[in-house]
């Protein structure tokens, strides 16, 4: 055996294996989608066909097709599926869903998922827009476009969609002014009423030792290689 | 689904059907209807926050529509007896998009590959429809904002069809898709170096066109793109 | 037995011509209503059968040249089947009425019609034809786009209306997989410089040999199996289409141009008889059998008998099978009724 300073190194110096760890495979994640998403976010029936890749109006640019995605969360694999573009190029187009020929619904499972990262603090483009959109809506029950720009892209973004949003307001299309429903507060009340309204079945992970858990990733770059951290260190 | 809920709720007390005018929120709405009707727990669920914005219903009886599905299935036969000015010589492509047709157990009322109603009203209207291939793709509405790059292409290549196809303008029943092929054609002219000017109107101007009414009053002047070449067609 | 007794076989497939031969060659009086002119089947469509290459000709001259004096009534369909048995009483579309002991439904299936998947364009797209179309093309020795060309590139869609949730089929229609095998072979030996590609979910060639022809396709005609399932077909200016669909052990999407495409359509119930008869049917809508395991030729009614396809997708020798054992199944239940005894059938749980 290979060994320096009490590491061990892989003979051609490969850091890591291909090798998978099939005991550290586990079906968590598979109930924490279905809690999250519903009847519709089950993913069991999956046999791995493709025709949702197949379909699918953006997977030339994905770095896993929906169907390697639903794998991914069939196996556990959590980290593969957060670090994968897949979620925010989805464009809910509903064409994986409308083919599947065992009525598994890509769509669903992806919103799914993408409400797990939100919740574990996952930051990019995407979860922006959608709580500054969320925000401005729960603010006045209606959107105001302007300020969504402004509060996504800042002052620069307005400046650069100002053109826009002068002909559109010439043409009476969008209002200079903001909007509000009758009652915005009785509104967002109710939408921080759902939005904390307990998930029906939701795994508690911590009241089973040895159950594996999912792993919140990183949103900071310290803990960026946090798999090849749990990987080494393992080795050690 | 419990915001989608509040608009079907308030639709269900005054006992009238839900017509929505946008394909996203046709969708949602339907879908939100579709677990108020049919999945015990969801309703549970969604009625509880309901009740806190002082909405109470019992149970659903209402449907969710779109202006497509109530226009080709419910005032065909009177459309046709109205209609004042055929649209003779006017090639238009009709865009239905993702979410008018998609996904069908939520619709369910037009192919979820190639619909035909929007195609057949404007051939009621007199006017010539194009073999749009791409009318159920998407056009990348909903990440538009965060994939900019990767919405712009998606749209293009619709756009890119249409024009092929020799139509004189796009139809369709969506804002959110009028978004991406009207407001942001500019963007994608100016990126790819191309030219459409391709004017996008919504089934209802196309129906009221038809029908006689002033383009003035179905508001046709105030398009970005301008739908002056397609009017002086129609005269 | 005191008087000859009778048997009606409905259905002159593969499975009804084997039943008929059989139960005339035990002593009884048989008679074979069939719908077409010709008794047959299926079998008139096809070229040849897999795993061996038999020409469907001679299977159907085979099955034929065993019916001795058995009575066929092509051109004929049954309108109302009255009384029980052993005295059943058959009316038939030219008003004969036909005493029956025991009555066999061998009705077979019908084919998916491939335009529910409007996604792979079948019936707008030129080149994009069934397996049933390519099977006549090849029996022409002719296969040819729809522009008169020969084609160099050619994809096999497996699943066509099976295993699809879609089109409310979620069976396995068992034969697609290996006659696409053989119709890669044949188009070949046809036309060697061409392409062949399978597009397949699960390779299920489970036959006696049906294995070995699968390796046979790879090894000597180099067709290229690849796994993923068809998801939509365009259409080129020129009448070529791309496919789409994802290389599933590469994890790739994947776009393929072929000059032609077909498309492996699957087997639906043709249960055309099941009101006359009263027999309910399966979750897959084929006749339902009286016990899964140990009574497949028996249906829910006494005295009426199914075999071939009409109770689920079958392979050509499987339905010959089946008929013949449909006969075993009459002709024990008829011996038991003749001498008097109780018929020991299984009895519904």
């Amino acid at each position: 055996m290979v060994t320096t300073k009490g590491k061990r190194k892989f003979v051609f110096g490969l850091k890591q294996d291909r090798l998978a760890d099939g005991d550290k495979m586990n079906s968590q994640l598979v109930k924490q989608v279905v809690a999250e998403g519903g009847k519709g976010a089950a993913i069991a029936a999956c046999m791995q066909c493709g025709t949702c890749s197949g379909g699918c109006t953006n997977v030339d640019s994905m770095d896993l097709t929906p169907r390697s995605l639903v794998l991914m969360v069939q196996r556990g694999d959590w980290e593969k599926v957060i670090k994968s573009n897949t979620l925010w190029l989805c464009s809910s187009c509903y064409i994986c869903t409308t083919r599947c020929p065992r009525g598994v619904r890509p769509s669903d499972v992806m919103e799914a998922v993408k409400a797990i990262a939100i919740r574990q603090g996952i930051e990019n483009d995407a979860t922006r827009f959608h709580k500054v959109f969320v925000e401005v809506v729960q603010k006045r029950g209606i959107l105001f476009e302007p300020e969504l720009i402004h509060k996504y892209a800042g002052l620069e973004g307005v400046l650069k969609q100002a053109p826009l949003g002068i002909q559109l307001a010439l043409r009476g299309k969008i209002s200079p002014f903001p909007e509000t429903v009758k009652n915005p507060l009785k509104f967002s009340q109710a939408i921080e009423k759902a939005k904390s309204c307990p998930q029906p079945q939701q795994p508690q992970p911590q009241s089973q030792p040895d159950t594996p858990t999912i792993p919140v990733v990183a949103s900071t770059p310290a803990q960026k290689n946090s798999t090849s951290q749990l990987v080494s260190s393992s080795r050690n | 689904m419990a915001m989608a809920a509040r608009n079907v709720a308030l639709a269900q007390k005054q006992n009238l059907d839900l017509l929505a005018s946008c394909s996203g929120c046709y969708n949602k709405s339907a879908r939100a209807l579709k677990a108020l009707q049919e999945d015990k727990e969801e309703f549970e669920r969604i009625s509880a926050i309901l009740s806190e914005m002082g909405l109470d219903v019992s149970a659903y009886n209402i449907r969710v529509r779109n202006v497509v599905d109530v226009l080709a299935n419910e005032l065909w036969d009177t459309l046709t007896s109205r209609i004042r000015k055929p649209l003779k010589g006017v090639k238009v492509a009709c865009y239905y998009g993702c979410l008018l047709t998609r996904p069908v157990d939520i619709t369910g009322w037009d192919s979820p590959v190639f619909p035909i109603s929007m195609d057949n009203l404007c051939r009621l209207c007199g006017a010539e429809v194009v073999d749009f291939r791409g009318k159920t793709k998407c056009c990348g509405g909903p990440i538009l904002i965060s994939q900019e790059e990767i919405a712009l292409q998606l749209t293009k290549q619709i756009l890119d069809e249409a024009k092929e196809k020799g139509a004189d303008c796009i139809v369709l029943a969506c804002p959110l898709c009028d978004t991406n092929l009207e407001l942001r054609q500019a963007d994608i002219e100016k990126k790819y170096n191309t030219n459409y000017n391709l004017p996008i109107v919504y089934i209802t101007e196309i129906v009221g066109l038809a029908l006689g009414l002033s383009p003035r009053k179905l508001g046709m002047d105030k398009h970005i793109v301008s739908t002056k070449p397609l009017l002086a067609k129609i005269r | 037995m005191e008087k000859k007794q009778q048997v009606v076989v409905i259905g002159g497939g593969p499975a009804g011509l084997a039943a008929a031969g059989q139960l005339q060659s035990f002593g009884l009086d048989v008679v074979l209503i069939e719908k077409q002119a010709q008794v047959g089947g299926h079998l008139n469509k096809w070229y040849k059968v897999f795993p061996d290459f038999t020409p469907a000709e001679e299977i159907v001259a085979h099955l034929k040249s065993q019916l001795g004096n058995t009575r066929v009534l092509t051109n004929t369909t049954v309108t109302a089947i009255s009384g029980e048995a052993p005295d059943f009483s058959i009316t038939t579309s030219s008003g004969e009425q036909i005493p029956a002991a025991a009555i066999l439904i061998a009705t077979g299936y019908k084919h998916f019609d491939a335009r529910l998947k409007e996604e792979y364009g079948y019936g707008i797209y030129d080149n994009c034809i069934t397996s049933v179309e390519l099977d006549a093309m090849l029996k022409e020795n002719k296969i040819r786009t729809l522009q008169g060309k020969i084609p160099k590139k050619i994809a096999l869609a497996h699943c066509v209306g099976s295993r699809d949730e879609k089109v409310n089929n979620n069976y396995c229609s068992r034969v697609c997989c290996t006659n696409a095998v053989k119709l890669a072979i044949e188009i070949k030996e046809q036309l060697p410089e061409s392409e062949i590609y399978c597009l397949y979910m699960d390779i299920r060639v489970f036959g006696r040999t049906y294995e070995e022809l699968y390796r046979t396709s790879q090894e000597e005609f180099g067709i290229q199996f690849i796994r993923g399932r068809l998801s939509e077909a365009s259409e080129k200016p020129d009448g070529s289409l791309v496919l789409r669909f994802e290389d599933t052990l590469t994890a790739r999407p994947m776009r393929l141009s072929v000059d032609l495409l077909i498309l492996m359509v699957g087997m639906e119930a043709n249960t055309e008889l099941a009101e006359i008869a009263r027999l309910p049917l399966g979750c897959d809508r084929f006749y339902a059998t009286l016990h899964g395991q140990y009574a497949n030729n028996h249906s829910h009614r006494e005295g009426i008998f199914l075999a071939g396809t009409a109770t689920g997708p079958k392979a050509i020798m499987e339905s010959i099978t089946d008929g013949r054992s449909a006969a075993a199944a009459i002709l024990s239940f008829l011996m038991q009724k003749a001498k008097g005894m109780e018929v020991k059938v299984p009895t519904l749980v």
